[in-house]
């Protein structure tokens, strides 16, 4: 999450009850929280209504920002906390839908080939990470996607960081074992084995272009 | 496997970073944007609202807390009135020396009514009268209209004889 100097005054602003303080919070912060609820959930319909939510209650329980973690964590705690109570609301596992036109971007210079295939490995992985238990997904999506250490998601889910650890390494170890009951990681999986074994594949030639 | 495991741990950390490098989606940001303002200040106004229904509340509490204890020092100050008990007409025992025939009239809730080694005969006058038998014991239950048989304000035992 982007921090910048003068957040610890924006909040501060906030908590006075300033709206244009407000408002510039959530212009800074909108993108990385749209983001985190995208991993957290996978390609959904109700993203907005999720982002909308997570700004709804920050704005609510800004006055209770004492600033003993950095707003971003605190930022983090509140969206994976709106994103469980979502989760449990449904009281079932989200319809995974097809990403919605503008997620994911066309624009990644691969070929229409490749970037078919990188489109399908994305949406094998959010099947894959939909099949992890919450607590397993939220450590893996904060770590191995978002780059917090252990310390910060620690906070954030409020569970000691040994937690945290175990946590990340059974799902990494699920993860790992589930790769191959995906076609499009499947094939990603084979063909790294092909490098491994010295047979350049199509995607390495590709990509040393 | 060890090999097929890293081949796919291998897998897993590439998918991760291809997911890394992708950026924030794209949503109608303008009208995230107006629902969330709308909705803080739907939540503004209905909390003066709520503060105005607790402050009725508050109000009614405290007034209730004033009776109470009004009320209370009132009659903490005032003369205690002697405690009264219900005016209930003391049960009487009716024989086994009484005189026959008892006027039934004159027969309260609670009388108790015994026998000697004589009967006891008590009478409704113009109505019915009816007769306790030596040695036996009745007690009123209940007055009600006298009936001809059995007087249903009366509850006779089996009659013991001495």
């Amino acid at each position: 999450v982007a921090e910048a100097d003068d957040s610890e005054e924006l909040v501060r602003r906030c908590q006075a009850g300033d709206r244009a303080a407000f408002r510039d919070l959530f212009h800074r912060h909108r993108s990385d929280v749209a983001r985190l609820v995208q991993r957290m959930m996978g390609p959904t319909a109700d993203l907005d209504d999720v982002v909308q939510e997570v700004f709804f209650q920050v704005h609510r329980s800004i006055k209770d920002f004492r600033g003993q973690a950095r707003f971003s964590t605190w930022l983090y705690r509140v969206t994976v906390n709106v994103v469980l109570m979502q989760r449990r609301a449904a009281k079932s596992r989200p319809i995974l839908v097809e990403a919605p036109e503008g997620l994911t971007p066309a624009s990644t210079g691969l070929s229409p080939d490749d970037d078919a295939a990188r489109r399908a490995r994305m949406q094998a992985f959010a099947r894959l990470l939909e099949r992890l238990s919450e607590k397993k997904r939220a450590v893996f999506v904060l770590h191995e996607l978002e780059g917090l250490s252990a310390g910060e998601i620690s906070e954030i889910v409020d569970a000691p960081v040994l937690t945290v650890r175990t946590r990340l390494f059974y799902a990494r170890k699920e993860l790992t074992e589930m790769l191959r009951e995906e076609p499009a990681l499947a094939a990603l999986a084979d063909e790294l084995e092909r490098d491994s074994a010295g047979r350049p594949s199509a995607h390495a030639t590709e990509e040393a272009r | 496997m060890s090999e097929h495991r890293d081949v796919e741990s291998e897998a897993l950390d590439r998918v991760s970073r291809e997911l890394r490098a992708e950026p924030s989606p794209e949503l109608d940001w303008e009208r995230i944007e107006q629902r969330l303002f709308e909705r803080i200040d739907a939540s503004r106004e209905s909390a003066p609202a709520r503060a105005g229904a607790w402050r009725v509340v508050a109000a009614l509490a405290v007034a209730a807390v004033i009776a109470l204890v009004a009320g209370a020092v009132l009659r903490r100050g005032a003369p205690t009135p002697a405690r009264t008990a219900p005016v209930v007409a003391a049960a009487r025992v009716i024989g086994p020396e009484a005189s026959s025939p008892q006027d039934g009239a004159t027969l309260a809730v609670g009388d108790t009514l015994l026998s000697g080694a004589r009967d006891l005969v008590v009478e409704h006058a113009g109505r019915v009268s009816w007769t306790l038998e030596p040695g036996s014991r009745a007690s009123v239950a209940e007055l009600g209209e006298v009936a001809r048989s059995p007087p249903r304000w009366c509850r006779a035992p089996s009659p013991r004889r001495s």
